[in-house]
């Protein structure tokens, strides 16, 4: 090959790698900086109402941040083992963070480790205590327990007997909440039983139902939304038959409030639904982008009843519409 | 060296065509679940019927990709009753390449932009729940529409009247005049499936030979609170006058009967609703509502994720469910009244 010929080989490869660099600017140059952040939402259920507040929070924060959001939900409540496999999925396919309400504090840990090597893991709702420095958003479940004890005892209903309904007790958001309501309770009543409720929603109605009519209670306490939503409504439907019982709980649903207002509950202590979702993915981002200054976020929350369930305030923690 | 430039020419020459390639096909691979995305946009999240026919539409999918083993996600994002809100979504979900995108429009007018933005994009568009006008469906082969016929509803609703009156003319025409008086609470205005139901329930008692009075009729927006409102009125105004409440769907059909429980009125007008909704159900199961028609919500939710799912896997439209006339799937309508409540409630249980 003589030099000339050299020279325009060169030239014609050099204009290969100009024109490629050229038709591909996008994609290699442009786009780099606006491709949105792939975030997968695990939760630690079935797509339930309950999740539609904590949604909206999350799809605010997927617009406001250019982030493309998968919300993956699973196909029984609290299967410790499907949201492994789907966490295990969401990182194959490329999530750059993985936000998650744990279903099970021990199951959970080894893979959330696991996962934490590669990308950025928040959790929200529920934690695992036991990994150190693992990003967490939710309100102080303990904190939040308490005040609704505090609430029980100040409108003077620790006389009778009271019920705790026991619910997904492994998912540590859950036990804070009992024990902040222990906490309380335990000093000024002894009279406290446990009732176990089932995870499926018709079948927590039909045993809440199936309690309320065999055996007397004078106040319940429901640790979640789904279990809080079960008893009201079976309780609603027995009052016409004389059965009258003071229910508390904690967490949302439209159910929840809609019984709230016609005082078939009493009062609900609910966190800001909106701002977790919302906070989960900022948190993540953050954490992509290593910004994140490593301290978990604590969502606020208040004790509401029918009296003040049309406060500015607690309007915008009831009726996430007028966010 | 003169020995060397030969294949070090050649490989560089295979690399550089080889690059764009290598471009094109980074996504693939590396063990990846393929992934498909429906993204379904609705007029109101808080609409029972919608909800309920969205909550199906998850479980399916559910169920799909645990036996599919790919993953399916469906994002249900709500418009709030805003045209321009949902266009925004509708917008998203273009840009960031939707297999399929659903449509229930807050105003059915605006179909044809859709149309012509996913035609754009090249992803097909499945209108549910609100029908777009038959040119819009039209402009392109890969647009549907999952409902049904809201005529039939219509006729259905106002033949159970029919069947009442045949059988026991005192039972409806409760002041013996030989007419019925009735009141009408109906949908949105312009809405095609309120105007359909209404006029085509009047037309099935006329029709019957049986004559009737309209005494009143407004559009409580498919809302149960709006109902009650309305029937307070005419309850206020008309008394034991109004014979029969007929009502475009069930979640107003309800709020009449909360007015007419309010109002502690001895003479009851009877309550005809549509969509057959599990509190509607429940109405008729204890004798406050005297009929409503089936919507099947978990027909049309299987056939929105056939649809779907047929185009994200090759298969064609019309292998995966029946469309008439290239673009429209029905699911028929069946009157319920408190002979088959039972069956209607273990439909929606299963």
């Amino acid at each position: 090959m003589t030099k000339k010929k050299m020279l325009a080989f060169i030239l014609i490869l050099l204009a290969f790698v100009v024109s490629f660099l050229i038709l591909n600017r996008d994609r290699i140059f442009e786009k780099k900086n606006n491709m949105p952040f792939q975030i997968s939402v695990i939760t630690r259920g079935k797509s339930t109402e309950s999740w539609t507040t904590i949604k909206q929070g999350i799809d605010q924060a997927a617009k406001d941040m250019n982030v493309e959001v998968s919300f993956v939900t699973l196909s029984t409540e609290n299967n410790s083992q499907e949201q492994i496999s789907l966490m295990q999925r969401e990182i194959t396919n490329g999530a750059n963070a993985i936000v998650i309400a744990p279903a099970n504090s021990t199951d959970l840990k080894q893979p959330i480790e696991k996962a934490r090597k590669s990308i950025p893991v928040i959790t929200m709702q529920s934690t695992i205590d036991t990994i150190k420095d693992l990003p967490y958003i939710s309100c102080d479940n303990y904190q939040l327990g308490s005040a609704l004890a505090e609430k029980i005892v100040a409108d003077k209903n620790t006389d009778g007997r009271i019920v705790i309904l026991r619910n997904s007790m492994n998912c540590s958001n859950i036990h804070q909440r009992y024990m902040g309501v222990i906490s309380v309770l335990g000093t000024v009543s002894k009279n406290i039983e446990y009732w176990d409720i089932p995870d499926d929603p018709q079948e927590a109605y039909d045993t809440a139902k199936g309690r309320l009519q065999n055996q007397k209670a004078a106040t319940l306490i429901a640790l979640d939304g789904a279990t809080l939503e079960a008893v009201g409504k079976a309780e609603r439907d027995l009052m016409k038959s004389g059965t009258q019982v003071e229910i508390y709980g904690l967490g949302r649903t439209n159910t929840v409030v809609s019984l709230l207002e016609s005082q078939v509950i009493k009062s609900i202590g609910v966190e800001n639904e909106y701002n977790l979702g919302y906070l989960s993915i900022q948190s993540a981002v953050d954490n992509i982008n290593k910004k994140s200054n490593g301290s978990n976020t604590k969502i606020n929350f208040a004790i509401v009843d029918h009296t003040n369930m049309y406060s500015s305030d607690n309007q915008r923690l009831l009726f996430p519409f007028v966010q | 060296m003169k020995r060397l430039i030969r294949p070090i020419a050649i490989v560089l020459v295979l690399i550089t065509l080889l690059l764009p390639l290598g471009a094109c096909n980074s996504a693939q691979g590396n063990g990846k679940v393929e992934t498909i995305k429906i993204g379904v946009a609705v007029y109101r999240k808080d609409d029972t019927f919608v909800a309920s026919l969205c909550s199906y539409l998850e479980q399916i999918a559910k169920n799909k990709e645990i036996s599919s083993g790919k993953k399916i996600v469906v994002n249900i994002v709500d418009g709030q009753s805003s045209q321009a809100v949902q266009s925004d979504q509708v917008d998203s979900f273009i840009s960031q390449n939707y297999n399929v995108i659903c449509v229930n429009m807050v105003d059915r007018t605006a179909a044809a932009v859709i149309v012509d933005k996913a035609k754009a994009a090249n992803i097909p568009v499945i209108f549910f729940n609100r029908e777009p006008v038959e040119e819009d469906l039209r402009m392109w082969s890969r647009a549907y529409y999952v409902g049904a016929d809201a005529a039939e509803s219509g006729r259905l609703q106002g033949e159970t009247i029919v069947n009442a009156y045949n059988k026991d003319k005192s039972l409806i025409d409760k002041n013996g005049d030989g007419k019925i008086q009735y009141v009408m609470l109906e949908g949105e205005q312009e809405h095609q499936d309120a105007l359909l139901r209404t006029e085509y329930s009047i037309k099935a008692v006329t029709g019957a030979g049986i004559h009737v009075e309209k005494l009143a009729n407004d559009t409580a927006n498919w809302q149960r609170a709006q109902g009650t409102a309305k029937m307070a009125q005419w309850i206020e105004k008309f008394g034991d006058r109004i014979e029969v409440v007929f009502s475009n769907n069930d979640d107003m059909a309800l709020g009449a009967i909360d007015a007419i429980k309010e109002s502690k009125r001895k003479i009851k007008p009877i309550v005809v609703g549509i969509d057959s909704t599990q509190n509607g159900l429940k109405a008729i199961e204890d004798g406050t509502m005297f009929a409503t028609v089936f919507n099947d919500a978990k027909a049309q939710a299987q056939a929105i994720f056939d649809l779907s799912y047929s185009f994200t896997s090759g298969g064609s439209s019309s292998a995966a469910v029946s469309v008439e006339n290239g673009h429209y799937v029905r699911i028929p309508y069946w009157a319920v009244t408190k002979d088959n409540v039972e069956k209607a409630l273990d439909s929606l249980r299963q």
